[in-house]
């Protein structure tokens, strides 16, 4: 018992610090290195494909929890004010993990489920910048801001399913492990 | 759908929740959100990183970015330096022609009864070198057979045939040219022809009698003749050498024309009459 308890707990820190930098890093990135270059004048939303990625990949229970330190990481990096980015990804990685239990968990699948999840982001975004800005012409924050921003955030996520597969390795035994 | 029916997420949503509202209560209350000071200060070393490489990528895609620019920049360039091309061009051949009108102005000064017809070389003759040029004056323009051909240096040669709106010249240091010369320093006369050895090095050779008074450097014009009027520069004695089998002294003669450079002659003058 004793044995078990140990093991789980050096499994539950192992799993915190993996996840937890990758958080970071992927946070980071998201609020410096693509803030700064601006791939069609949008910064792609990182942690969403993150939450996305573990939503296949992993159970809801630990999608949940990555979700709102996700969104909590995000904000303490590059958020200001009123901010609910934990509480939304928190909610579209709990909707895409259930649907993707009933659906392959793949790197199709994964693709696939981007799109509802980037959507839901723009929608997300386009409430953060009403609430920002009071009012704005929706034509040009559609074409200017949320389209490049879903658009920028599907390509950039894309990779981010193989960097969670790699990262969940050292968490998973040798014969489980595929690239799905 | 149990999930969402659990403590587990109701928790989580909580949490959520309350992340969100703490850091912006605290912010409007002038209070600090630690929590969010640590994430912050543990991010920042990748952050660092991330900008550093931002800066090196958008420096690398800034020259694709400003590629439009560049283009029109170059456009731009390239059009005015077409412009100061044609401009310097002009210039040039307004200096040939100032050069040319202040050798045509030198030489009607020092012989002014020379009626002077100005000639473009439009060709030369066929072969390594070539002494036989091809003017643009012909019979229409008054140019005539044997007519003397100069340059603002010297004596060039002679008309040996004669077209419509062509000529061609004969130079002094072709073979079939014989011309008679003499040494401005004594006063020896002699005849000056070509040679096939010396054509090459652009020189020619004078002939004179062994008694003649020769010396290197000596200055040698034209005695008058059938080709050419008295007194024309022709160049200068480079070397002398005593042919004991023909009892003469036989002198090579620099001519004042660079006939080795041809090409950048370009003009040349035929003195098609004598004013009083």
């Amino acid at each position: 018992m004793r044995k078990a308890g140990s093991r789980s707990s050096s499994d539950l820190i192992k799993r915190i610090l993996i996840r937890g930098s990758l958080i970071l890093v992927l946070a980071a990135a998201e609020c410096s290195f693509f803030s700064a270059l601006k791939p069609m004048g949008a910064t792609p939303d990182l942690i969403l494909g993150l939450v996305v990625a573990l939503a296949l990949t992993s159970t809801l229970e630990e999608t949940a929890v990555c979700a709102v330190v996700g969104g909590y990481v995000i904000d303490a990096l590059g958020g200001i004010g009123l901010s609910f980015s934990a509480l939304f990804y928190l909610l579209v990685g709990v909707s895409i993990g259930i649907m993707a239990k009933k659906i392959m968990q793949s790197f199709p699948a994964y693709a696939v489920l981007l799109i509802p999840a980037f959507l839901l982001g723009g929608i997300y975004t386009g409430v953060e910048v009403i609430l920002f800005y009071g009012s704005v012409p929706t034509v040009s924050a559609l074409v200017k801001l949320i389209l490049p921003q879903m658009l920028m955030g599907y390509i950039f996520c894309l990779p981010i399913y193989f960097i969670v597969k790699v990262s969940s390795l050292p968490l998973e035994s040798k014969g489980k492990f595929t690239f799905r | 759908m149990k999930f969402l029916r659990s403590r587990y997420f109701i928790i989580c949503v909580l949490v959520a929740i309350i992340i969100g509202l703490v850091p912006a209560m605290l912010a409007a209350f002038g209070g600090t959100d630690i929590l969010r000071s640590a994430v912050k200060t543990v991010a920042k070393p990748f952050e660092t990183v991330g900008s550093y490489v931002a800066d090196g990528v958008g420096g690398f895609f800034s020259v694709f970015s400003s590629y439009d620019e560049l283009k029109e920049e170059n456009e731009e360039l390239r059009a005015r330096l077409t412009e100061l091309e044609e401009e310097r061009r002009d210039n040039a051949v307004l200096k040939n022609e100032n050069s040319w009108l202040k050798e045509y102005f030198g030489i009607h000064t020092e012989h002014p009864e020379f009626l002077l017809t100005d000639a473009r070389i439009i060709s030369h003759s066929s072969g390594s070198y070539s002494t036989v040029l091809t003017l643009d004056k012909g019979r229409v323009h008054g140019v005539l057979k044997n007519m003397p051909v100069i340059t603002a240096d010297g004596a060039f040669g002679y008309v040996s045939e004669v077209g419509l709106d062509w000529c061609k010249v004969v130079s002094v240091i072709e073979t079939a040219s014989q011309v008679g010369g003499y040494d401005q320093r004594s006063g020896s006369r002699g005849y000056l022809e070509g040679s096939l050895e010396l054509r090459e090095s652009g020189l020619c050779r004078m002939v004179f009698q062994a008694e003649a008074d020769i010396m290197v450097d000596d200055r040698i014009c034209t005695e008058g003749g059938e080709h050419y009027p008295s007194g024309l520069y022709i160049g200068r004695i480079s070397t002398i050498e005593a042919d004991p089998s023909t009892r003469t002294l036989v002198a090579t003669i620099e001519p004042a024309v660079d006939f080795s450079d041809l090409d950048s002659l370009g003009r040349v003058m035929i003195i098609s009459g004598y004013g009083s």
